[in-house]
């Protein structure tokens, strides 16, 4: 982590001890847009990161697994990281996303935009499924196929057609796009940084970010209850059954945590190791959600008790962006392709073996 | 103070160590077309003092240690690239693989001067191999119990008693011995030493045990007034608990604890270039596992990250040894599931995969016993996690 991340962590860090409380995360829930502290995360620069330095970049991955962590371990209700995901993604096709004022969001499920027209007579149709939260956004990026391969595109203006939630109550809306007007500063060219894959992937790592965030929260909440909480004149953290199921949340949060850091330390392009650490933290989430829960008693099951806030959501994001048996089916065509005597090598060196990982995620092309 | 949470911080990608991996794949490459060794399924378990000394020719032993006790300085990470290659490659290491894990680490770091330039330097060539005497009869988990005596006599030392499931021992040169020294004490971890024993000492009887799989592999190692000179005892006296445990580290961190299936998923990944029946089922379980794999070597990168920079990550290699354990453990049974009889020995069968899944599934149960149960191992990470 350099400097510039530690400082960004720290200060995010700071302000969401500080202003995400549960009260505020009830009021979310119930559909309030929480616009003071996403003026607060903006004051901090945490919603439009720009480059503090001639070699440093502010977006790269490290820095954004690190808010990542930070936003998951603070059940923070706001689309932040969709919103620098999204910058990330016009950056990276050339468009100037400065002058657009958040939050921007990006599609969530795999979509079949088509792109028509021509420079000035741009038109998109199409559906954006599962848009996180869509009704609060300004503007959605997306990949639309066009007659020159996949363009990065931003839909500006539109209405959501329909508004649903996922599991944690983060909006998740749906837009239907026919003959939609778009302006040409807001296409990309065509080209490869623009494939759905990459926006799709990305997301998958972020997610797995939030969620290694997540895990370490639920960790210590579920250490701090069982050393408090006394049954049969002991804390019940005495209990080996208590502790063994403890330490096994403990030690999937530490994988996944583990496996998203190398991911983003591989750095773009890393498609394997981002389809791997999205694998290992959903499959996690199922062990640390049910320690968790089994630790804190019927207690954990109140609304009251503040768990379920990131049990919640680990539940949702586990199936976001692919859940892990997608990743495994996506991985497994790779290695087929390799076989034995190149797995090991992939393995250590996924580097090498990148034109593999171009295929279809999740219907994704 | 207790840190309610254990991180691994994964090391940016390094790769000036791709030449190191080259050098050792193009070595085991050689070895292999030469006949020396064919990759099988008993993994790192192969036994071949021909094959530990070509090693050591090449530097791959003893390879952190100083150069004035024949090791090669090179770095942690540089240690784990080979003995990763060596284990993915299915090598037979197991001749020297205590010594240079462990028993080497040990002396450098608890021996005298005169134990360290007369040990490290035939280990590092190759020719000195060790066993481990922890466990007993009534000692496994609770080593703290140990009854294997050493009482102190005219220049050195007399031991009486039995080390059991001792591995190895009836083919290596020396132990490195656990015994009672004194008073066990409240807290029963004081009063026990660590001494060097050469194995053909008089008094000292090694008695095969076969094991499930029929092979001779562990023993009972009985010692009956056997002589240990002074100059042998390891470290101080009545400070082996805690010489053990910065001993059992080394011998929980590697490579070795996730890498003993390795074998049989490689054999899955050739499975699963075939068409068929079962090929969704099998991509799907390769790709899964491979993404496991991936995350324990970033995870053992990290924990020989922390080695480089001096610390023992005590906690950590508990972790990761209990993850990875369970990971060799699982292997053969997702094979044995997405690869059904019919795929194994049927008219377009696979009894390569087959054998190696039989070999691989015997094995499995001593994957989370051997080095520290799992239940003691979880015992570690809930102290750390201030649960007891
Ligand atoms: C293949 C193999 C090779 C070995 N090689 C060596 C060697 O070279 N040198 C050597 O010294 N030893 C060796 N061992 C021994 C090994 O270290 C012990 O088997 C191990 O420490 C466990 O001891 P035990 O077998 O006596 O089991 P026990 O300690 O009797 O345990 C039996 C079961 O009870 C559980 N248990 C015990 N205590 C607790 C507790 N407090 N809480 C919860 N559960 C508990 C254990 O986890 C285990 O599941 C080897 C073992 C194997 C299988």
């Amino acid at each position: 982590m350099n400097e510039l991340t530690k400082m960004i962590s720290d200060s995010a860090t700071k302000l969401f001890a500080d202003t995400c409380t549960e009260a505020l995360r009830v009021l979310a829930e119930q559909g309030e847009w929480q616009s003071s502290l996403w003026d607060m995360a903006a004051d901090l620069g945490l919603t439009m990161i720009r480059p503090g330095g001639p070699e440093e970049d502010p977006l790269d991955l490290v820095a954004l697994v690190t808010i990542a962590g930070v936003a998951g371990a603070h059940a923070v209700p706001l689309p932040l990281m969709e919103n620098l995901l999204a910058r990330r993604a016009l950056a990276a096709a050339g468009l100037d996303d400065e002058a657009l004022e958040g939050p921007l969001t990006l599609v969530g499920l795999p979509s079949d935009l088509n792109l028509t027209g021509e420079p000035g007579s741009w038109r998109l149709s199409g559906r954006l499924a599962r848009v996180p939260w869509g009704r609060n956004a300004t503007a959605v990026v997306a990949t639309a196929a066009s007659a020159d391969g996949p363009r990065t595109v931003v839909v500006m203006g539109a209405q959501p057609t329909h508004l649903d939630i996922n599991c944690a109550h983060e909006p998740r809306d749906t837009f239907d796009l026919s003959a939609w007007p778009i302006s040409d500063a807001w296409v990309g060219q065509p080209g490869t940084a623009a494939s759905a894959g990459v926006l799709y992937r990305e997301g998958a790592l972020i997610r797995a970010a939030q969620m290694a965030g997540a895990m370490q929260a639920v960790l210590t909440m579920t250490v701090q209850y069982a050393r408090e909480r006394v049954q049969f004149g002991r804390p019940i953290a005495q209990f080996q059954a208590i502790q063994h199921q403890v330490v096994e949340l403990a030690s999937q949060a530490a994988a996944s945590q583990a496996a998203m850091l190398a991911a983003a330390l591989a750095g773009d392009g890393a498609a394997f190791e981002a389809g791997a650490a999205k694998l290992r933290a959903s499959e996690a989430a199922g062990t640390v959600i049910a320690a968790a829960h089994q630790v804190h008693g019927a207690m954990g099951f109140t609304y009251e008790h503040p768990l379920h806030f990131h049990t919640r959501r680990l539940m949702a994001w586990r199936d976001e962006f692919g859940n892990e048996v997608e990743w495994a089916r996506w991985i497994g065509e790779q290695v087929a392709c390799l076989g034995g005597d190149h797995l090991w090598a992939m393995i250590v060196a996924p580097e090498q073996y990148r034109s593999l990982q171009t295929g279809a995620v999740a219907g994704h092309a | 103070m207790v840190s309610q949470s254990i991180q691994f911080e994964p090391l940016p990608p390094r790769p000036e160590l791709a030449a190191l991996r080259d050098e050792v794949r193009r070595f085991l490459a050689e070895r292999q077309s030469s006949g020396a060794y064919a990759p099988g399924a008993e993994g790192w378990a192969g036994y071949d003092p021909a094959f530990t000394r070509a090693l050591a020719r090449k530097g791959w032993i003893g390879m952190t240690w100083p150069k004035r006790y024949g090791g090669h300085e090179r770095t942690a990470m540089e240690r784990l690239v080979v003995t990763e290659e060596l284990l993915a490659a299915s090598a037979p290491v197991r001749a020297h693989w205590v010594a240079d894990r462990q028993s080497g680490p040990l002396l450098l770091k608890f021996g005298t001067e005169d134990q360290r330039q007369t040990y490290l330097p035939r280990i590092a060539a190759g020719e000195c191999f060790f066993c481990i005497g922890m466990s007993e009869a009534d000692s496994g988990s609770d080593l703290a119990s140990i009854r294997t005596k050493a009482v102190k006599v005219e220049g050195g030392w007399q031991v009486n008693g039995a080390k059991l499931w001792t591995s190895n021992a009836h083919r290596v040169h020396m132990m490195i011995l656990f015994a009672r020294t004194g008073e066990a004490g409240p807290t029963r971890r004081e009063g026990v030493s660590q001494f060097l024993v050469d194995l053909s000492s008089p008094g000292i009887a090694v008695r095969p045990i076969r094991n499930l799989a029929g092979e001779q592999d562990f023993n009972e190692v009985v010692f009956d007034g056997v002589f240990v000179p002074d100059a042998m005892l390891v470290g101080e006296e009545g400070q082996g608990w805690k010489q053990v445990t910065s001993e059992l580290v080394y011998e929980r961190s590697g490579p070795d604890r996730w890498l003993s299936s390795y074998f049989l998923l490689r054999q899955l990944a050739d499975q699963a270039k075939r068409k068929g029946p079962d090929a969704g089922a099998t991509r799907q379980a390769v790709g899964r596992l491979a993404a496991h794999l991936w995350t324990l070597h970033q995870m053992s990168g990290s924990i020989a990250g922390m080695v480089e920079e001096g610390s023992l990550p005590n906690t950590e290699a508990a972790l990761v040894k209990d993850l990875g354990t369970t990971f060799e453990r699982e292997i053969p049974e997702v094979v044995r599931k997405v690869v059904p009889e019919q795929a194994r020995f049927g008219a377009a069968g696979n009894p390569a995969l087959a054998h190696a899944l039989d070999h691989i599934s015997l094995h499995a149960p001593s994957f989370t016993i051997r080095g520290g149960t799992r239940e003691i191992l979880r015992g570690i990470l809930a102290k750390s996690l201030g649960m007891r």
